[in-house]
């Protein structure tokens, strides 16, 4: 029996039938087990410890989870919940007060955890109090949000599960608008 | 075959024919072979006889000559109407482009069948450079000014033609000069660098177009001897490798060298301990035995001596050779030899451990000199070859002069004798993106200042003095245009936006008599920034150098406050930077005993910007703000070595923002943020106000007098941007309306220049136009509109606008 893991394409000719259907099965499952790995992704949420109470932040949309910049710079006529702007990975990012937009209240410093959010190739920076475990959502189980209109896709079991192209087209949208209308 | 075979019949043929066939057998000779005009005029070549007669061609030629020259005057100036086409376009896809193509084509093979090869030279050189042009080979701007040069380089040698019936080869020789002189390679197509250019070019054209719009696919040249420079600087950068590398080792080597007389040290220490228990132990038994010997044959001989004196040998010092231990000693002794006592060998190896490390430190503090010195270079060279990486898209600023001198003499005519043009500086090499956008303001200046001076000031003969001046200090451009009359406001608004766009900032002076000058200066490469790091509140924020004109210091008494507003000595005016960037006000001022401002170069009063500290200079890569979190002012950020994001600032653009935002009635806080003075009130609008309807379109100028007059408002109107600009001369007016297409001077021009004279504090200006896109509500909002309204707009809306700017304003 040849190592069918590593068999070379070239290899292919040379191997009996029994072998290369060996083989196209061995490869099936490898195929199988990394699109089921990909949907796990999919569903994998990063719980976050918000004043408020708790909500799940998609994983496959967080590049970093990173300490809190020691410095900000702040930029002129910007949303009371964006604390500035901050470099990473040479981009300059805005670095949003999650708790502050969300729900009005506010940790007032850079204490909490950074998240590196991104979405349709806009970046930004959440700045959570704190994260809890990895939780794994079964979609059909979640139940219809009943608050944060447009920015959670639902509840699943009893944090607000959020709908990141709204909410960040939400944050984008006002701090750009603030710098027409202050 | 067979009729390859039959004597040519040359009766059958008509002169007609005859003229193509020799017109034919002429293109298809090399151009050397080909007459000259002078020599078609002469007996013909005996090659040709066996087409006509002699005296048929003589009597051909002429005809044909009359011919053509009126033909090739057609054909100049529909090259004249294409190119101006072109020029109005700005695109590559322009009809004008078409039209050039297909009448230099027609001119080269024409002007080659007739034997005035200068002329079909010249028209090939521009079939050459629309080809470049095409390939993204050279910049439009560039092939614009080189087609319109080879179409009067046409025109001086038909006219040659015409005065002294022969071609003159000047103007071709000419025109080829200038192409050198600006790096125009005709040829170019035939060689390989060339070629790799253009279809790498072309590569990245296909790439880059999907992405950009039409009026960006024109790829800048790369010029080909900054190329070379860099090429040779970069080899010599990868040539400091190997010495890199050698230092590298050399260090290492040295740190080994180091380690090694380390370990030998540490080796010894417990060599140390032991021997200092030894001597315990010895001392104890020198004290009985009262002699101590260095072996046991100078022991029998010191106990012989004793014997026979009496007397005791004692030690001379504590150094002296120490006995070794019991089994050292027999095995010494067996070899009846003296031997060094251990402490003395400790000490030797002691000597040498610390010499060792010595000499291994002075080692590696020479190899990191010379590792340090490696790098040294090797950063110069770095820098040396981003130079030239950005020399590789400038382009001297002779061909933005030429550009201009064209334009001055289109707009003079014949009155062109009347304005002196002086340049100077023509070889700064100024980047191509920055020139491009330099341009049409720059044209739009030097064409006003031209129109006035030569049509609109009194005294008819008056000479006009135009000059410029460009010239290039480490990262910084400045420009210098002066006029010996004033320069338009207008002219000037326009100029100073594109200035504020580059980064850079305008100055100018009124030399009275001798008339007026522009200083313009901007960074030469808009990636790199080298300004100043100055410290607000606690932020680090870049001033670019070619904003700032000085630093004032103002020494502060110790412990003594002082009103933050309370301007410096010499200085008019003074803002806090932290207030125009509307930051929180922390007043640390109290304990400062140092004020610091920055005096910038501006036009108009002098405008000083304070800040807490001037930390220093830097040089850093520019990071574009995404849309979402650009500012007005802000013009990109920077990220130093620790990671800290700096705001690049565009001083000049802040503060006339903050002085558009006062004249709009609002007042700054004190924080710094802007806020209107007083909640508008709700009640009616105050009546007979002045309204100007500026629109070229007669039906709309009617309907919308007529709403506006049956609300009560006195209504006038315009119908282009000059009688615009007349009746705010004339009226106090409380609104315009204004359209932007409108034939003279269009609605942005009107704008424009209303914002530069600044005499219009109180209008409220309303762009009611058919554009709806965001970037015309965009260029309106930065040219100072207070609203837009797009066609067809509803009445109401209209109304409640215009009322609504007219009660704020009252109020």
């Amino acid at each position: 029996m040849l190592p069918l893991q590593s068999l070379p394409a070239y290899s292919l000719e040379q191997i009996s039938d029994e072998e290369f259907w060996d083989y196209a099965r061995e490869r099936a499952n490898v195929v199988s087990r990394d699109s089921s790995r990909a949907e796990d992704d999919q569903d994998q949420y990063l719980e976050l410890k918000l004043s408020s109470g708790s909500c799940l932040f998609p994983l496959n949309a967080i590049l970093e989870v990173v300490p809190p910049p020691h410095r900000l710079a702040r930029l002129p006529v910007i949303p009371t919940w964006m604390h500035g702007v901050a470099a990473w990975r040479g981009e300059t990012i805005a670095v949003i007060d999650l708790d502050l937009y969300l729900s009005d209240t506010s940790i007032s410093s850079l204490d909490g955890i950074l998240l590196v959010a991104n979405h349709a190739e806009l970046t930004v920076g959440l700045l959570v109090p704190g994260i809890g475990p990895i939780i794994t959502v079964q979609l059909e189980q979640m139940l219809p949000s009943t608050t944060q209109a447009g920015m959670a896709k639902g509840i699943y079991a009893g944090a607000s599960v959020l709908d990141i192209p709204a909410l960040l087209a939400g944050i984008v949208q006002q701090i750009e608008r603030a710098a027409l209308y202050g | 075959m067979d009729d390859e075979k039959q004597p040519f019949q040359q009766n059958e043929l008509t002169p007609e024919d005859l003229e193509v066939l020799r017109a034919f057998h002429m293109l298809e000779e090399p151009a050397s072979d080909t007459p000259t005009l002078q020599e078609v005029s002469q007996p013909a070549s005996p090659s040709h006889q066996p087409y006509e007669t002699q005296s048929a061609a003589t009597m051909t030629d002429e005809d044909m000559l009359v011919f053509f020259t009126t033909e090739a005057d057609e054909d100049i100036t529909s090259m004249r109407l294409a190119l101006q086409q072109l020029e109005q376009d700005e695109r590559l896809d322009s009809p004008g482009l078409v039209a050039l193509k297909r009448i230099t084509h027609k001119m080269a093979g024409t002007a080659a069948a007739i034997g005035c090869d200068s002329m079909s030279t010249i028209a090939r050189h521009m079939e050459a450079i629309i080809k470049l042009l095409e390939g993204g080979a050279i910049v439009f701007l560039t092939g614009l000014i080189a087609l319109t040069h080879a179409v009067q380089a046409l025109e001086l040698t038909l006219e040659s033609i015409a005065t002294h019936g022969y071609e003159s080869k000047n103007p071709l020789l000419e025109l080829e000069e200038e192409y050198m002189a600006v790096n125009i390679d005709v040829h170019a197509k035939s060689t390989p660098e060339h070629l790799l250019l253009e279809d790498t070019a072309d590569a990245l054209f296909h790439t880059a177009s999907q992405h950009m719009p039409g009026t960006y696919r024109n790829l800048p040249p790369v010029n080909l001897r900054h190329l070379h420079q860099l090429v040779l600087h970069t080899e010599k950068l990868i040539e400091l490798h190997t010495p890199l590398g050698n230092a590298q080792k050399q260090v290492e080597t040295a740190l080994y060298e180091l380690h090694a007389a380390q370990a030998r040290l540490r080796r010894l220490e417990p060599l140390l301990s032991t021997l200092s228990v030894s001597l315990n132990t010895t001392s104890n038994t020198m004290a009985a035995n009262t002699v101590h010997a260095s072996s046991s044959l100078v022991a029998r001989i010191l106990q012989g001596a004793v014997k026979r004196t009496g007397h005791i040998h004692q030690p001379e010092s504590a150094l002296r050779p120490q006995p070794l231990p019991v089994r050292e000693t027999v095995l010494w002794d067996e070899m009846e030899i003296d031997r060094f006592a251990e402490a003395n060998v400790l000490a030797h190896s002691f000597t040498e451990a610390i010499a060792d490390v010595a000499t291994a430190t002075s080692q590696l503090h020479l190899a990191f000199e010379q590792l340090n010195a490696i790098i040294t270079r090797q950063v110069d060279q770095a820098n040396i070859v981003r130079s030239n990486a950005h020399l590789l898209s400038s382009t001297p600023f002779s061909v933005l002069l030429t550009r201009l001198q064209q334009s001055i003499e289109l707009i003079a005519g014949k009155q062109k004798g009347r304005v002196q043009f002086e340049v100077s500086g023509e070889t700064t090499e100024i980047d191509q993106d920055i020139l491009e956008t330099l341009t049409p303001p720059l044209l739009e200046l030097v064409q006003s200042s031209t129109a006035e001076g030569l049509f609109f000031t009194q005294g008819d003969e008056q000479r006009l003095r135009i000059w410029l001046n460009a010239h290039a200090i480490s990262n910084e451009v400045s420009i210098e245009i002066g006029s010996s009359l004033p320069i338009s406001p207008g002219a000037i608004a326009g100029l100073r936006e594109t200035v504020y766009e580059l980064y850079g900032s305008i100055s100018l002076q009124d030399q009275y008599l001798e008339g007026m000058v522009l200083h313009l200066h901007f960074p030469r490469s808009q990636r790199i920034i080298q300004g100043l790091l100055v410290q607000v509140r606690d932020q680090g924020i870049v001033v670019p150098f070619s904003q700032v004109k000085r630093i004032y210091y103002q020494k502060q008494k110790p412990g003594q406050a002082y009103p933050q507003d309370e301007p410096f000595a010499d200085l008019p005016g003074i803002y806090h930077l932290s207030s125009l960037l509307g930051f929180s006000s922390v007043n640390k001022l109290a304990a400062k005993t140092l004020r610091t401002a920055l005096l910038l170069q501006v036009d108009g009063p002098q405008v000083a910007i304070e800040v807490d500290e001037v930390k220093g200079e830097v040089e850093l890569v520019m990071k574009p703000l995404a849309t979402h979190l650009r500012r007005p002012g802000i013009a990109a950020t920077a990220i130093d070595g620790s990671g800290n994001v700096l705001l690049v600032v565009n001083l000049p653009e802040i503060v006339q923002l903050k002085q558009a935002q006062r004249h709009d009635g609002e007042i700054v806080t004190g924080t710094g943020m802007l806020h209107h003075e007083i909640a508008l009130p709700e009640h009616t609008a105050k009546l007979r106000q002045k309204i100007l309807i500026a629109d070229d379109s007669v039906y709309i100028r009617r309907s919308v007098s007529h709403t506006l007059s049956r609300e009560g408002y006195d209504v006038l109107e315009a119908e282009d941007g000059i009688q615009t600009l007349e009746q705010l001369s004339k009226e106090a007016l409380d609104l315009l309306l204004l359209d932007i297409e409108m034939p003279n001077l269009n609605g942005y021009d009107v704008l424009k220049i209303i914002r530069a004279q600044q005499r219009f504090p109180g209008l409220k200006i309303v762009l009611l136009t058919s554009r709806s896109s965001e970037k015309h509500k965009q260029r309106a909002r930065e040219l100072g509109a207070h609203a837009y309204l797009t066609k067809p707009c509803p009445q109401d809306l209209l109304l409640e606008t215009i009322r609504s700017l007219l009660v704020k304003d009252e109020v």
